[in-house]
């Protein structure tokens, strides 16, 4: 199931919060839109270890935490999996589209692992992807889904971006 | 490329589960079931002490073969026990086993894919069949928080700051965040899906006055004590005597 929203300006929302300014791609906590103040931010669980895998793939991201500041997270205890809200700049898409295949081949990879043993109809994994369009909107798109039907939202982020 | 030792191991764990893989069936004799949960215990022992061989000498790959072949051993031992728990009338030992049972197995294959060649998917979706049909629908509960930090189960670093991966082997380990520090609980949450951990469950309710269990559907004496002692408790405090 993919649902698609409009979504907030995230570089603006950024500079609001006095957070780092993502210019390709970036994990953002899960209240991004709606924290009073940085200090209400908080991550999903999963975002370490997203950050994990694409450092050891040596796909780089920008954090929105600056230098030395960690913002907390939540652990919710359930079976199916909840990614955390990930941001593609127009940039990315522009310039360095494969990327996005790459960093969402090496989460969807790393779930079809971990649901090893589980029930196949309890692989779930939610994710949201934040595009930045070329217009400078910003769409949100909410996956819920099998794991390996993660690999279908490269094209959907693309076409998303490329909208009028 | 697999070590000698841990190929000769798998060939005689094959044969030890042929052989007292035939009791996991319900009619087989209780006292033949006893008996293969001692000899694959036994067993058992062995393969730990060549894991932490492999382990010392550095072998990672043999090492985390090891973790899969030990962890889906216990998934045997784990499922005998469930028969035997449930012929004796222990029902909800008889889950904790099954679940027990089922776990191990997912830590097989998380550990290793030497395990699909000895059936382990197959042995998996026989323990949802086992849970779907001997047991009833299970209620669970589960908390949520918000955590401030937490370390990598591997090296003891924060975790995220090194390169361990949750779920991921290393040297015969599976790696575990573990949560050290909770700012604040978030939710309490009753499920009747999946959980994470389905050993938290609901094991009795409330019926007309009585603690009924909701594996047997018998009153529950136990709870049934407890709660009339609560009762006394909370109507004459200590201080108010």
């Amino acid at each position: 199931m993919v649902e698609v929203k409009d979504y907030i300006d995230v570089k603006k929302r950024a500079e609001d919060l006095k957070c780092n300014v993502p210019d390709s791609m970036a994990i953002l906590p899960r209240n991004f839109e709606n924290a009073k103040t940085k200090e209400e931010l908080i991550h999903e669980d999963a975002t370490a270890t997203i950050r994990v895998l694409w450092n050891n793939e040596g796909i780089v991201e920008t954090p929105i935490e600056k230098e030395g500041e960690s913002i907390p997270f939540v652990v919710e205890n359930a079976f199916e999996w909840i990614g955390p809200l990930i941001l593609f700049t127009s940039t990315l898409v522009t310039q360095n589209p494969q990327l996005i295949d790459v960093s969402l081949g090496v989460i969807s990879n790393y779930l079809t692992d971990w649901f090893k043993g589980v029930r196949r109809s309890e692989r779930t994994a939610k994710l949201d992807v934040v595009v930045e369009k070329r217009n400078g909107s910003y769409k949100k798109i909410h996956y819920e889904g099998s794991p390996e039907g993660l690999k279908e939202l490269p094209k959907i982020i693309r076409s998303v971006h490329d909208e009028q | 490329m697999m070590n000698n030792e841990v190929s000769s191991f798998m060939e005689e764990l094959t044969e030890i589960l042929n052989k007292y893989g035939k009791f996991l069936c319900y009619t087989r004799g209780i006292e033949f079931q006893k008996y293969s949960i001692t000899k694959l215990e036994a067993f058992k022992k062995k393969s730990v002490t060549l894991k932490k061989e492999m382990t010392d000498n550095g072998h990672e790959e043999s090492a985390n073969i090891m973790l899969s072949l030990q962890e889906f051993l216990n998934a045997y031992i784990k499922e005998l026990e469930m028969l035997v728990f449930l012929k004796e009338d222990k029902m909800h030992e008889a889950w904790k086993s099954l679940v027990e049972s089922q776990y191990s197995l997912r830590s097989a294959l998380q550990a290793s894919d030497i395990v699909i060649g000895l059936g382990a998917e197959n042995r998996a979706k026989r323990l949802f069949l086992i849970e779907d049909l001997l047991f009833p629908s299970q209620t669970f509960v589960s908390i949520g928080v918000t955590a401030e930090s937490s370390e990598c189960s591997v090296c003891g670093r924060e975790y995220g700051k090194c390169n361990h991966v949750k779920g991921k082997p290393y040297m015969g380990e599976l790696c575990c965040r573990v949560i050290t520090k909770i700012k604040k609980i978030n939710e309490f949450s009753i499920l009747t899906k999946e959980p994470a951990n389905k050993l938290s469950g609901i094991k009795s309710f409330l019926d007309k006055g009585h603690w009924r269990d909701l594996m047997t559907w018998r009153i529950n004496k136990c709870i049934e004590s407890k709660a009339v002692d609560q009762r006394i408790k909370y109507s004459e405090p200590e201080s108010e005597r």
